[in-house]
């Protein structure tokens, strides 16, 4: 019932022989006039209308003039996900235009997935841990952080809330991610933050992973004073600083 | 010293924006005794003695969120509907409950039906203060009870009429408290929170806030008034967009203007005088990490901001409900500052020196 937010698969990208590289698609599309590249602007530019039928259509419109599925995602979902992340920032969007735009990305890749192949499998490992503190259950700005970052192409693993610290290092452990990023919205379990660079300092994983916090009552200074890496004050600086 | 609360007519007065002795001191829901610490607990009575409320704030008794068939006073009456059913996990907030649609459709049409329940059960009787009705939850916070919050911001696109229908299964219910309350004179006001407020911004634009829930809250504001009662506001967040909607619809009472995320200077140059603010001293930073002097700095930075000449439409609290992990001394300055705190300039202009310690 909950619906699946931005199935990205890293490492995905056009095969057989409507394939070819973003860039040499690119120059395909060039070849073949402006109709693709109306398509491509259209998908990019009323992505944030949240017009299903619509968007869908111009992607099969897409498909339809040979246009690599892989220049379809980059120039047009893709691309229209980061406008909508901007406007966001700008106070000219708002979250329902951001997750409307990832569900409708996400029938999209439902249409383009089986054109395109997996790359290599080790890609797949996450660039991201993402969790919850122990504790607290509060997830919306969780969700919207890995909705941003995913539509940024970053592998992303999910722990979910009320993440222990040892689940946290054990992910760490096994995953060998880029960042770990943890949230709390409750001052009655930022405590949760220290006691997870704690377990990862124990465990001799403290520098191999950067350490990111965030959530409504965390501030620079408190990042700073329980020894975190990072702090970003919304789901779109975030998105930037690791894009 | 005992302070002397404000009678029902003076807080009234306040509310309205008519000169008062001092700014209003009204907790409200937002202290949860039994969730403090026992010790805790006994300060807090001893400090209630001492320093009372200026308002009674209660709850109206909950529908379930989740019933069987059969059951008349709940959210939904689907058989085994409720998720927590054979869940063996935490899942976070966001669908805690959240149903689909195609249960959602299953519920019977006229619930919650209060008929038979005491919805005041468990009312102290009156003793000359006013008296708030509280009811949890409004029509924005009911969907994301439906549903999760995820769910709902993208119904406002994909399921209008939907969304629509439960603003309207709300409002029934709020009818019938506000008739209940108005039948009895139970209360002076009605409460409801609606968090549509982020750190940074509301979660929907102001033109979708208008579409959906500026209708909703104008009409109960109307139906609220047209019985006596005045209607309470609680939004977390960021709402500065909203706010010129929440006074055109009727709001009488805005709470927290909350720090950091909302600029409260800004708030009152904008607003001040246009509703009364419910000001909600900081739960972030302030009282559960910050010192005594910080808690009394605080005091006078809102007392000078929000009790201005003219603009006494003022009401101290805390800005959430407030955690086990706020040290006592913090609780007790804060409500001690609030009234030996009185700039000269407010004072004079209510008329009155105020309640100095």
């Amino acid at each position: 019932m909950f619906p699946a937010l931005l199935p990205m698969r890293p490492g995905i990208r056009a095969t057989g022989n409507k394939g070819c590289s973003p860039a040499g698609a690119g120059a395909e599309i060039g070849k073949k006039g402006n109709l693709n590249m109306n398509e491509l602007e259209k998908i990019r530019t009323e992505l944030i209308d949240g017009e299903e039928d619509a968007i869908l259509g111009y992607v099969d419109e897409a498909l339809q003039e040979q246009v690599d599925p892989a220049v379809i995602l980059e120039q047009g979902l893709l691309a229209g996900m980061n406008d909508i992340a901007d406007k966001w920032a700008a106070g000219e969007a708002f979250i329902p235009e951001v997750l409307i735009g990832a569900r409708i990305m996400n029938a999209a890749m439902e249409r383009l997935e089986p054109l395109m192949v997996s790359e290599d499998r080790k890609e797949e490992s996450p660039r991201v841990v993402f969790g919850t503190v122990q504790g607290d259950l509060h997830d919306i700005g969780k969700n919207l952080c890995i909705l941003l970052l995913r539509s940024q192409g970053i592998p992303v693993l999910d722990l979910g809330v009320d993440v222990t610290p040892e689940a946290f290092v054990e992910a760490v452990k096994r995953h060998h991610p880029e960042y770990l990023c943890m949230s709390s919205l409750l001052t009655t379990t930022m405590d949760g933050f220290a006691r997870t660079l704690e377990a990862l300092r124990k465990a001799g994983l403290r520098d191999t992973v950067k350490v990111a916090v965030g959530g409504a009552p965390v501030t620079p200074e408190f990042a700073a004073s329980i020894g975190a890496d990072l702090y970003t004050a919304d789901a779109v600086e975030l998105s930037r600083v690791l894009g | 010293m005992k302070i002397t609360p404000f009678t029902r007519q003076e807080m009234i007065d306040c509310i309205e924006g008519r000169p008062v002795r001092r700014p209003a001191l009204a907790i409200g829901t937002w202290i949860h005794p039994d969730l403090l610490s026992e010790d805790k607990q006994q300060r807090y009575a001893r400090l209630m003695e001492e320093y009372p409320c200026d308002m009674e704030a209660f709850y109206i008794k909950k529908p379930a969120t989740f019933g069987q068939p059969g059951d008349r006073f709940c959210w939904c009456d689907v058989k085994d509907a409720d998720p927590h059913i054979g869940r063996t996990r935490s899942v976070g907030v966001d669908e805690e409950n959240a149903i689909s649609w195609e249960i959602y459709d299953q519920i019977s049409p006229d619930i919650p039906d209060p008929t038979g329940v005491d919805l005041f059960e468990g009312w102290p009787p009156e003793d000359g203060r006013y008296r708030m009705a509280w009811l949890s939850y409004g029509p924005w916070s009911r969907i994301w009870e439906y549903r999760g919050m995820t769910n709902s911001l993208m119904d406002l696109y994909t399921d209008p009429e939907r969304v629509r229908h439960i603003n309207d299964r709300t409002m029934r219910w709020f009818r019938e408290v506000i008739d209940q309350v108005a039948a009895g004179h139970k209360a002076d006001a009605i409460g409801f929170g609606d968090d549509h407020g982020m750190q940074k911004g509301p979660f929907m634009s102001p033109k979708m806030f208008r579409k959906f829930y500026y209708p909703f809250y104008r009409e109960i504001c109307d139906y609220a008034h047209s019985k006596g009662l005045h209607v309470w506001l609680h939004c977390c967040g960021d709402a500065m967009t909203l706010l010129d909607q929440f006074i055109e619809a009727g709001f009488d009472v805005l709470h927290p203007i909350q720090k950091y995320a909302m600029d409260e200077t800004r708030v009152m140059e904008q607003y001040g005088g246009q509703i009364a603010f419910w000001s909600g001293m900081d739960l972030q930073r302030i009282l559960p990490f910050g010192s005594v002097e910080d808690v009394k700095e605080e005091v006078h930075h809102l007392v000078d901001t929000f009790y201005l000449p003219q603009k006494t439409r003022t009401v101290f609290t805390v800005s959430n409900r407030l955690e086990d992990n706020v040290p006592m001394e913090n609780i007790e300055a804060f409500m001690k500052e609030v009234h030996a705190y009185v700039p000269g300039t407010a004072a004079d202009a209510a008329g009155d020196p105020g309640d100095r310690e």
